[in-house]
């Protein structure tokens, strides 16, 4: 029991390529930038459009399989969506919004209705039935929309930005049902997000997207302590640096990154006296942020502009437009107290042992 | 909504062509036909000829709307939502009845339809006829109207969110469907719109149903019909009828005002 995905996908000039396997029980969250080819990936399973090469299977029953020549119909797929923008009927009350997959395949009315208000109060949106979509708020249109994904027993659960549209409180409310409702469902559920903190908070394992490619596949751990690309690392919060590793002398070496070199301790495991092509991060706590040139020990010292300032629970994120670019995380309180505002010019230093070489290209 | 413009922003030759205009293609024929209505002779309207062109009318333009808009659902569909080769010679086909002389359209409805017309002669072998018969005006009509029909739901149809279908598709909903319970629902006031324009087209419609189905008193001879031989005997009569028709017509146009006109 599992969803296969190996397809190349063409829309107009965009190429998606992906290539995937969401085990049942388990929820993947596809997460990616705006145009990184989530929304093809999900029009592709879905069964609207198909693939220009390649297949995808669920429960070993082959959906696509363009070599073959095979594309079975997107009203025989038996998949769940929550479309992004949910789509509900706006025509039809709640209750019929609910019992529209049922009766599309054939139930007869009072049986779908039936069927529908139990899935409804389920969810806790069981007075909602009367009600049509134009009148029911974001949280409420969203429990519907779930609840019309849901019935009827489909074997694939797509949820594409559930809780994108919501305002903080309703978030909240939504967040703890989607997540009782993956855990409940027996097939392979994909999670689409652009919010790395949602994603982390409801997925079991994460497939990045970026430019109509998978970038990078892993645990929410596997990611933060190892991103592969710097959309990954910006996810987790790391500054990433990638290029040639040198060596500069016992235990030390010089990583020529876009901007200034650094000076980074040389890993012990890769050999001492050639040139190695790297991916390195530096955690942002280690980075130290001065309103004047630094004196001291640390081996790296870069100047730049603060472009942004974002506070995050008891820290505060500094971006800072050096090259090569670098995020901070000071407290609160240095912010205030080193005076640090947008348009600022600042000195940012750390030590070569902060910066961690985490694999080879 | 645009906010209202200041009047002094229009330059003064638009307003003049706009005020000259008006003048001459509405208030000039409007008043003519107004100052001629015979007052004392309204109750010629009581009169059987007058009355049964006005029944004959209302029933060809109500066929003629209903036929326009059974056959021209389905046309408007097929050119909004599938793609084929000739999509845009086919769709330039089915509004040729717009431009074509109602006349035209006429004759070519007698080559097709009348007795020895290479489909009537099959259809008069099974005892149906249309040249000169209600059903033949109610056809007459529904030819000049049903181009109409197919613009409005057409552009209805590009304008309503074809994701809900495809989202109704996900659901094991069957093309047929999708169909019946969202395209046409959420058209339900173009379609309403199509059919009125259909009507209102029928009902001033003159060239092909006097081509095709003749001017039988009582069975094929409409308003319009009447109002033209009216005319050669009797000009009060014809101002007469010719008022109701502007009233019909400009009651329909002020029905559709909000719905379609001002868009």
């Amino acid at each position: 029991m599992s969803l296969d995905v190996d397809v190349v996908v063409d829309r107009g000039s965009f190429r998606l390529s992906a290539r995937l396997r969401a085990p049942a029980g388990e929820t993947v969250a596809l997460l990616g930038p705006n145009g990184s080819g989530k929304s093809t990936l999900v029009a592709t399973l879905a069964g609207l459009l198909r693939p220009a090469r390649g297949s995808v299977s669920l429960d070993g029953v082959v959906l696509d399989d363009a070599e073959g020549n095979r594309h079975v119909h997107a009203r025989d797929r038996r998949v769940g969506i929550v479309f992004q923008d949910l789509l509900l009927f706006g025509h039809l009350s709640t209750l019929e919004n609910v019992a529209f997959p049922l009766r599309a395949r054939g139930l007869a009315a009072p049986a779908a209705r039936q069927e529908a208000a139990a899935i409804l109060s389920r969810l806790g949106a069981g007075h909602l039935a009367a009600v049509r979509p134009a009148r029911l708020s974001g949280g409420q249109a969203q429990l519907v929309a779930l609840a019309r994904a849901l019935v009827g027993g489909p074997r694939l659960l797509l949820l594409d930005e559930p809780l994108a549209a919501l305002d903080v409180q309703a978030r909240e409310r939504v967040r703890a049902l989607v997540r009782e409702t993956l855990s409940g469902f027996e097939g392979p559920r994909i999670l689409i997000t652009h919010d790395p903190s949602e994603a982390m908070n409801l997925a079991d394992r994460l497939i990045l997207m970026e430019g109509g490619r998978i970038t990078q596949v892993g645990t929410p751990g596997d990611i933060a302590t190892a991103p592969r690309t710097e959309y990954a690392a910006d996810l987790v919060g790391l500054n990433l640096f990638v290029g040639r590793l040198v060596p500069a002398g016992e235990g030390v070496g010089v990583l020529e990154t876009s901007g200034s070199p650094l000076v980074v301790a040389w890993p012990r495991e890769l050999h001492p006296e050639v040139e190695h092509k790297v991916m390195a991060v530096l955690r942002p706590s280690d980075v130290a942020l001065f309103p004047a040139r630094p004196e001291g020990s640390a081996r790296n010292v870069l100047r730049g502009t603060i472009t942004a300032i974002t506070r995050q629970h008891d820290r505060s994120r500094v971006r800072v437009a050096s090259r090569p670019p670098l995020v901070a995380e000071v407290t609160p309180a240095s912010v205030s107290r080193l005076g640090l505002a947008e348009g600022r010019t600042v000195w940012a230093s750390f030590k070569a042992l902060e910066v961690r070489v985490v694999g080879t290209r | 909504m645009t906010p209202p413009r200041n009047r002094s922003d229009a330059p003064v030759a638009i307003l003049v062509v706009a005020a000259l205009g008006i003048a001459v293609l509405v208030v000039a024929p409007l008043a003519g036909l107004l100052a001629r209505v015979p007052w004392s002779g309204i109750g010629r309207l009581a009169e059987p000829e007058a009355r049964a062109a006005l029944i004959v009318s209302l029933e060809v333009s109500s066929g003629a709307a209903l036929l326009a808009v059974v056959v021209g659902f389905p046309i408007a569909w097929v050119l909004a939502r599938t793609t084929f080769v000739g999509r845009s010679v086919l769709r330039a086909l089915v509004l040729l009845p717009l431009v074509l002389p109602p006349v035209v359209g006429g004759v070519a409805l007698l080559t097709a339809f009348g007795r020895r017309g290479i489909v009537g002669r099959f259809l008069a072998s099974a005892g149906i006829t249309l040249p000169f018969t209600t059903a033949g005006a109610v056809l007459a009509a529904a030819f000049v109207s049903t181009p109409l029909v197919i613009l409005a739901i057409e552009s209805g149809l590009r304008s309503t969110d074809s994701r809900l279908e495809d989202a109704a598709a996900t659901m094991g909903a069957s093309r047929r469907y999708v169909i019946r319970r969202i395209t046409i629902p959420l058209l339900r006031p173009q379609l309403l719109a199509a059919a009125v324009l259909a009507w209102a087209r029928a009902l001033g419609e003159f060239g092909a149903t006097i081509t095709f189905a003749g001017n039988l008193r009582g069975r094929t001879q409409t308003l319009p019909l009447a109002v033209f031989e009216t005319l050669q005997s009797d000009p009060d009569g014809a101002v007469v009828l010719s008022v109701v028709l502007m009233i019909l017509s400009l009651g329909v146009l002020i029905a559709l005002r909000d719905r379609f006109l001002s868009r």
